[in-house]
């Protein structure tokens, strides 16, 4: 499966840590605030829980550490919610920005000096003025090993 | 187009189910003309709509088969076994058309003329020929039926009318809708549950009146909407007269199989759990249970066999009663082999009752052992059934008393989706447990809790007569240790045989809770059922006791040894481990989870292509791999034989000798050098190889392809 995005597509922007990240807007079913996750004990690293999204139990991916991406105290915390086959999963993330198009022109190739998750999840890199945005693939960074319990 | 072949093939299967029933009932009872009706009805339908939508094929051998039936209807023919056999055999042509323009919409090419041939002996020489084109006519009078009214409808069927599988008036709902609407109807009972408790904190609010009615109105919606997915248990025994029917003229025996309560009714997916694991029973009642007739009546039976199935409501669940009056099966020497296997000790063994006993035959791979071969198909799989029924929230329990039968007796909860249970916390966080597993509630003061006995790690509670095994909630789940004292809650649990407690900190509440599915992240943490919403819009854990307890049981010894296993990959907690030994004195293991069956084959039945072991077994090649060089096939002699299945495939890894089942946490001290092999652990004592069954796997695969 070649996770590389169409051509000319859009990707919703969101910050964890101070790195910016994109993934397919059409990846991403909406953007929610705050919302109280319930903890799932024994459930592998990079799991923050569950949250109830109107009634659907959705589960929470804690992004910062599926990354490796240290937290700030300050952070407030935002949820995308992305739908990856048939089930919803939310994306624990810091902040979360505009949408943002993404030609096939404007993509780099993800760095080959990025290691671990990063080199896994990353499928491109797009420079912008304020610094480099990581493309990720939503179901890679949903399969990251370490996330298996 | 497309729409009618939908149309036309989920008709049919339907009527397909219905039609084998009623053959080998016709069998049984060649005057019944209602029953010949319905049957000729079923093939007439499917000609005619076969002829409307262009299948010649479907529609010769349904011709056919329609005259034969027709020969029969007039009284031209007698109903007996040699014609059945001939129309079952057509009614499986039809089937698998069926399937076939189900896969692929076109109808698949083949060669009819035999079966065509077998069924055209039955209509003589002088039998009409008629031309198979079907005019509008026959199209005219299935229409002219969907057009009636029920009652004309059920007028027609004549005496099948009072039949209760009439039904009066009824539409085809598609199962999707149904869950669809369960779901909706669920996420409403959470909604009400969230407004209940709002407008209970103020008891003056307007709303309360308003909130009651609709908490009502909930309820009841609910529960038609439930009884929307309900489905005669019957559904999931149509097949079962044809198998018994079968087996019975394959083997010679003479086998009636009688059911009782096919009314029954259970929740859809319930409905279809059953299906595998009863197929199985009453296969194993039919082919192992039932004697032939001559050694039936030398011992002083009736020459004709007896399996009966029974399902009934009995307190909130369903039974279904599997009995059969074959030789059933000898305890002792049930006894016998589980202390011969080490699943018991002998004086444990003989200590348990009869009853006790039997439930072995649940062991998986119990009856594999070469010993049992009187019984064993008894066994094959009888862990299985129970696996299936277990992970549907059921029961499943034997009772058979040497030479009189046997009775297998299943019991299911009503429906998967709303479960009883009971709430509880456990250091600050809240848990469900299903109510079904918990058979009572004992409150611990502090000073009880200090005084459990410990035998080897694990604690244990007096409760009456019995020692129970118990472990700590917060613990097992791995949460941090808080300072709370005083008044705990132990929670005895029954999971198939065993009884076990789980101590929480408090029972808040019991509650009718909608289960829902946990993502595919968490179902790997396995402790968990599933998961739902509180009336206060919380999301909490679904607590699978079994599960819990095996894993905490794991967690006990490990706590001694210092190991914390929450980190490590899901391998390292204690895992049952199948131990052999290769060749001289060497020892190996594999973890006991991923063996299939153990089977002992002779040297000389092994047989050899392009340089690769392999062996006939149950039907196809099964490939062998030695465990080391050190294992070789000497002729004569038998091998124990470990067999793996990985999806629709197997293969069998051949050993020296089997020589135990280890409860152990794996640490695997020395990295391997050799490929196959995980690494050398400690196991009962002794160094002991951990072999990595998928590079078996990739070898047995790689060499049955090359």
């Amino acid at each position: 499966m070649t996770a590389t995005l169409a051509p000319a597509s859009e990707v919703v922007t969101f910050r964890v840590g101070d790195q910016w990240f994109g993934v397919d807007v059409m990846d991403v079913q909406e953007v929610i605030g705050h919302l109280r996750i319930a903890r799932v004990p024994l459930a592998g690293p990079g799991i923050a829980g569950f949250l109830n999204l109107r009634g659907q139990i959705v589960t929470a991916i804690d992004v910062h550490q599926r990354l490796e991406i240290s937290r700030h105290a300050s952070d407030s915390s935002m949820n995308v919610v992305v739908r990856d086959g048939d089930e919803l999963f939310a994306l624990v993330v810091d902040e979360v920005g505009d949408v943002f198009a993404v030609s096939p022109g404007t993509l780099d190739p993800a760095p080959a000096s990025l290691g671990g998750a990063w080199a896994r999840a990353c499928t491109g890199v797009v420079r912008m003025d304020q610094g480099l945005l990581a493309v990720v693939d939503v179901t890679r960074l949903l399969n990251e090993p370490n996330t298996r319990p | 187009m497309d729409d009618l072949l939908k149309d036309f093939l989920a008709e049919s299967t339907e009527n397909l189910a219905q039609l084998d029933q009623d053959v080998v009932e016709l069998e049984r009872d060649p005057s019944n003309a209602s029953l010949l009706n319905s049957i000729f009805r079923a093939i007439h339908t499917i000609k005619g709509t076969c002829g409307f939508l262009g299948l010649p094929r479907l529609e010769t051998v349904s011709h056919t088969a329609e005259s034969v039936l027709d020969r029969l209807r007039t009284g031209d023919l007698k109903a007996e076994p040699d014609v059945i056999s001939d129309i079952l055999r057509a009614v499986d042509v039809i089937k698998t058309i069926l399937a076939e323009l189900a896969a692929n919409q076109t109808e698949p090419a083949g060669d009819d003329s035999l079966l065509i041939t077998l069924l055209e002996q039955w209509l003589g020489s002088d039998a009409p020929r008629h031309a198979i084109a079907i005019g509008p006519e026959a199209i005219a009078s299935a229409t002219l039926e969907l057009a009636m009214s029920p009652d004309a409808f059920s007028a027609m069927r004549g005496t099948s009318a009072d039949q209760p599988t009439a039904a009066p008036s009824s539409i085809r709902v598609s199962v999707k809708l149904l869950d669809a609407l369960m779901n909706l109807a669920g996420e409403l009972v959470l909604s009400r549950n969230q407004l209940l408790e709002m407008s209970s904190r103020d008891e003056d609010s307007p709303f309360g009146a308003p909130v009651q009615q609709l908490s009502r109105i909930t309820a009841e919606l609910q529960g038609a909407v439930m009884k929307t997915r309900m489905q005669p248990v019957g559904s999931a025994w149509s097949k079962l007269p044809r198998i018994v029917r079968d087996i019975a003229r394959e083997t010679g025996k003479r086998i009636e199989l009688d059911m009782k309560g096919a009314a029954t009714e259970l929740d859809r997916q319930l409905v279809q759990a059953l299906q595998d694991p009863l197929t199985h029973m009453v296969r194993n009642s039919a082919d192992h249970g039932i004697e032939s007739p001559d050694v039936r009546r030398a011992s002083g039976k009736p020459a004709t066999g007896k399996i009966v199935l029974n399902a009934y409501h009995e307190a909130g669940h369903v039974i279904v009663e599997v009995t059969d009056d074959g030789k059933g099966i000898n305890a002792d020497r049930v006894r016998r082999i589980a202390i011969e296997r080490g699943l018991v000790s002998k004086e444990e063994a003989h200590a348990m009752t009869d009853c006790q006993v039997l439930r072995f035959i649940f062991e998986p791979g119990f009856s594999t052992a070469t010993e049992v071969t009187h019984i064993s198909g008894r066994g094959v799989g009888m862990d299985v059934v129970r696996s299936n029924i277990e992970r549907v929230g059921g029961a499943v329990d034997l009772q058979s008393v040497g030479g009189q039968g046997c009775t297998i007796r299943v019991r299911l909860p009503l429906t998967l989706a709303i479960v009883s249970s009971l709430i509880v916390s456990a250091r600050g966080e809240t848990f469900a447990f299903p109510q079904a597993s918990v058979l009572e509630l004992i409150r611990l003061s502090e000073d009880q809790l200090a005084r459990f006995d410990v035998l080897q790690n694990v604690r244990l509670f007096r409760l009456r007569d019995d020692l129970v095994p118990v472990v700590t909630l917060g613990d097992a789940l791995g949460l941090p240790a808080d300072e709370r004292g005083g008044v705990t809650t132990l929670v005895i649990c029954q999971a198939g045989t065993a009884r076990f407690g789980i101590i929480v900190d408090d029972v808040v509440d019991t509650q009718e809770i909608v289960v829902k599915p946990v993502g595919r992240l968490i179902r790997a943490v396995g402790c968990y059922a599933g998961c739902t919403i509180l009336g206060d819009g919380r999301v909490v854990m679904i607590v699978d006791p079994a599960a819990l307890a095996g894993r905490a049981g794991a967690r006990t010894n490990a706590a001694a040894e210092a190991v914390e296993t929450v980190q490590e990959p899901a391998k390292s907690p204690a895992d049952s481990l199948l131990v052999f030994g290769v060749g001289d004195d060497a020892v190996q293991a594999v973890p006991l989870s991923s063996v299939s069956r153990l089977e002992e084959i002779s040297s000389d039945s092994i047989e050899y292509a392009g340089g690769r072991a392999m062996v006939q077994y149950r039907g196809f090649l099964l490939p062998l791999v030695p465990a080391s060089p050190a294992v070789t096939f000497t002729s004569g002699r038998s091998n124990s034989v470990i067999v793996f299945n990985e999806g629709s495939a197997s293969f069998g890894i051949a050993v020296s000798e089997i020589r135990d089942i280890v409860d152990e946490i794996v640490n695997l001290e020395l990295a391997s050098t050799r490929p196959g092999v995980l690494g050398t652990a400690v196991i009962a004592g002794a160094a002991t190889e951990v072999l990595d069954v998928s590079y078996y796997m990739e070898r047995a695969r790689r060499g049955s392809v090359s």
